[in-house]
């Protein structure tokens, strides 16, 4: 059970920086999900970590070990990718012993593990099925439990739920992170899905150009957001601009409007410019309370559970709110309402040096 | 092949390599051949290569107009009379052009007198070439699937691209005068024994090799390196990753090439003679035949022609079942 750490580690493909000083550190047992959008540097890191591709820089340790330019299958780190990569001319019987296979396990260990693996991921029935006979969850819980039973300590898993449909990847969230917990690994889940990142994780590493921004349970990268970015990325963010007056007990920010909205405490200094965030569902709608602001709807979307209200403000600025479904039918597009949130949901940055447009494009 | 073929045809025609195949066996009496004889090759090797470079670019530089689309000829050829013509069409000249001329030997052999026929020497000749074709292809094997794994999985690196056009060269340029060529560089040297048998294997592997290449490298290709990827990280060496994973993946490829190279190595003429003219493989002895110009030479070579035609034939067979495995 290795706890893991990276140094400064950075790679660069020509002129692209997929891991520009990255740092992390896992500990023995966690779980954690590497968050963030196409590109970040996501696969990059867990290629590293592998040892399927070498850092330019930096280090690695397991164990407090330098692991940096250890062999792959040194590493006790088996990785589960995304096309999952079942062997196809090996059954799942095979598949899941290869690990052991490999090593030269003798027979009856390898029968003990075949048999509470296909009993964890529940394929007993189907040991001598060939991949491609098997459907995307199948053939999911086969690499999974071939991972599992190759004596890693490591589990590295890339996107491992892409592939499948909705309703399949919500019960396998909750399967894969049992089992990772029963059999005490260490797992790096890499995900571009914030919803799987927040249920399955037990810390949470948003990153974003080859950068950790972020690294804390769920709920701290949900309600203490480091970054507008990240703010705006786990759930989406309405974003107010202005001149801080005061910063404790809580912050208040003047906008260019004359308009004082309230956020969490900070140590941004009075007087200096910032930006407050507050995500969409913090961000309350009503005809009857007085708000910070007035904003005109200008359309609603029913998403089912919720609806998403599109909203204009005075100055011109769209901002979004989500309410509960059964609120439709009090709110049309074109009424005119107040906004309002609780001051702790709303968080206050410094204003971002390239200017906020930059800091929240997604690429 | 083509040496092959027109030599067959006991007129008085010569195509380059033939000629190549004449002129060499001139040269046991008549030394002052030796320099006509290098300046044919070189040409044909040169022109070769011009022609590969040229056909390189134009496949680069120049677009067919395949991106135009014709809606209403499209459409005329797509449906009625004219797929149905196509096939037609297709299926006729095989059988006019191809096959029933391949197969005609067998009545020519059954209609004519027999004559008296000596296996010994056609036997003797058929045994040369399935040793020389089957140790030509254990060394292609060993040489070109790692060759292959090099190039497809280096894809990137520059020496990589360079040595995948490298290796068709063998392929562009005609037999014979590669084989000449060939037979001057190893009798030149001091430092291997250059025993017939042996250069007519060496100039064997120079041409059949990259068709062993050429089959696995676009097999390798076709992988996802995922496999092998997550064979290291579960815990296996870069060989038992190749062995357990990729190898079970490309195998079927490895063995269409090397039935590939086992046949094109059993077939070659032009080359064998070009290298050793005296040598003895089976298509050679078949051309000798035909150039007694007697009737139970004619009568011997065809029934020789009816045995290389069935090894290859169920050569062929071989190598369809083993590709049709490819898809389970």
């Amino acid at each position: 059970m290795p706890d893991v750490k990276l140094v400064g580690l950075r790679k660069s493909y020509g002129g692209i920086k997929a891991a520009d000083g990255l740092d992390l550190e896992v500990k023995n047992g966690e779980y954690l999900c590497v968050l963030g959008p196409t590109g970040a540097g996501k696969t990059t890191l867990l290629r590293m970590i592998s040892g399927l591709l070498v850092p330019d820089r930096g280090k690695i340790f397991f164990n407090g070990k330098d692991f940096t330019r250890m062999e792959v299958e040194e590493r006790k780190a088996a990785l589960l990718s995304q096309t999952y990569a079942l062997f196809p001319q090996l059954t799942v019987e095979e598949n899941i012993m290869f690990g052991l296979d490999i090593r030269g396990a003798d027979e009856k260990l390898k029968e003990q593990v075949l048999i509470s693996m296909l009993d964890l991921v529940r394929l007993s029935g189907r040991s001598d099925a060939y991949p491609r006979e098997l459907s995307g969850g199948m053939q999911q819980r086969t690499a999974l439990a071939r991972a599992l039973a190759s004596g890693a300590d490591l589990l590295l898993l890339d996107e491992p739920l892409r592939a499948l449909d909705a309703r399949l990847r919500i019960s396998l969230r909750k399967e894969i992170r049992s089992l990772v917990k029963t059999l005490k690994m260490t797992a790096i889940h890499v995900t571009h899905d914030q919803d799987e990142a927040l249920v399955m994780a037990d810390r949470v590493a948003v990153i974003r150009e080859g950068r950790i921004l972020q690294i804390g349970t769920p709920k701290e990268v949900w309600d203490e957001p480091a970054t507008p970015f990240v703010a705006n990325f786990v759930g989406q963010s309405n974003f107010f601009t202005g001149e801080v007056l005061q910063s404790s007990p809580f912050t208040l920010l003047r906008t260019p409007e004359g308009t004082v909205l309230k956020g969490r405490s900070s140590d941004l200094a009075p007087g200096t410019t910032a930006v407050l965030g507050v995500k969409i569902g913090n961000t309350d709608i009503s005809k009857e309370r007085k708000g910070y602001l007035k904003a005109k709807v200008e359309r609603i979307i029913f998403e089912g559970r919720n609806l998403h209200v599109d909203l204009m403000i005075d100055n011109g600025q769209r901002i979004s709110s989500k309410v509960p479904s059964w609120r439709k039918g009090k709110i049309a597009p074109g009424d005119v309402v107040d906004i309002y949130w609780e001051g702790s949901k709303g968080t206050v940055f410094p204003m971002p040096p390239n200017g906020l447009e930059n800091e929240l494009k997604v690429e | 092949m083509i040496a092959l073929a027109t030599m067959a045809d006991p007129g008085s025609f010569a195509t380059g390599p033939t000629l190549i195949g004449d002129w060499k066996h001139g040269l046991v009496d008549n030394a002052d051949l030796a320099a006509p004889l290098a300046f044919v090759s070189i040409l044909l090797i040169l022109l070769s290569l011009v022609l590969l470079v040229v056909i390189k670019l134009v496949i680069m530089k120049v677009h067919l107009p395949m991106g135009r689309i014709w809606p209403r000829p499209e459409k005329l050829f797509s449906r009625g009379w004219f797929p149905k013509t196509k096939d037609g069409l297709a299926v006729l000249f095989l059988v006019l052009f191809v096959l029933i001329p391949s197969f005609f030997i067998f009545t020519y052999v059954v209609s004519v007198e027999p004559a008296s026929f000596d296996w010994g020497p056609f036997m003797e000749s058929l045994m040369f070439s399935f040793l020389v074709a089957g140790v030509v292809t254990v060394i292609d094997i060993a040489l070109g699937v790692p060759l292959a794994l090099y190039i497809a999985k280096n894809r990137t690196g520059r020496l990589s691209e360079v040595l995948d056009v490298l290796v068709n060269v063998p392929l562009i340029v005609p037999t014979a005068a590669l084989g000449y060529s060939l037979g001057v560089f190893w009798t030149g040297q001091n430092i291997i024994p250059t025993y017939d048998v042996l250069l007519i294997i060496l100039a064997h592997v120079a041409f059949t090799y990259p068709l062993v290449v050429r089959n696995v490298a676009g097999a390798v290709e076709e992988v996802d390196p995922a496999f092998e990827e997550t064979a290291r990280t579960l815990g296996a060496k870069p060989v038992q990753a190749f062995r357990r994973v990729l190898y079970p993946i490309i195998k079927s490829s490895i063995l269409a090439g090397a039935i590939m190279a086992f046949t094109r190595s059993l077939g070659e003429t032009g080359a064998t003679q070009a290298v050793v003219a005296s040598a003895r493989t089976a298509p050679v002895y078949i051309v000798e035949l035909i150039q007694l110009k007697t009737a139970s030479g004619y009568y011997t070579a065809g029934l020789a022609c009816i045995v290389l035609i069935i090894v290859s034939f169920v050569f062929m067979l071989a190598l369809r079942y083993i590709t049709n495995r490819r898809s389970h």
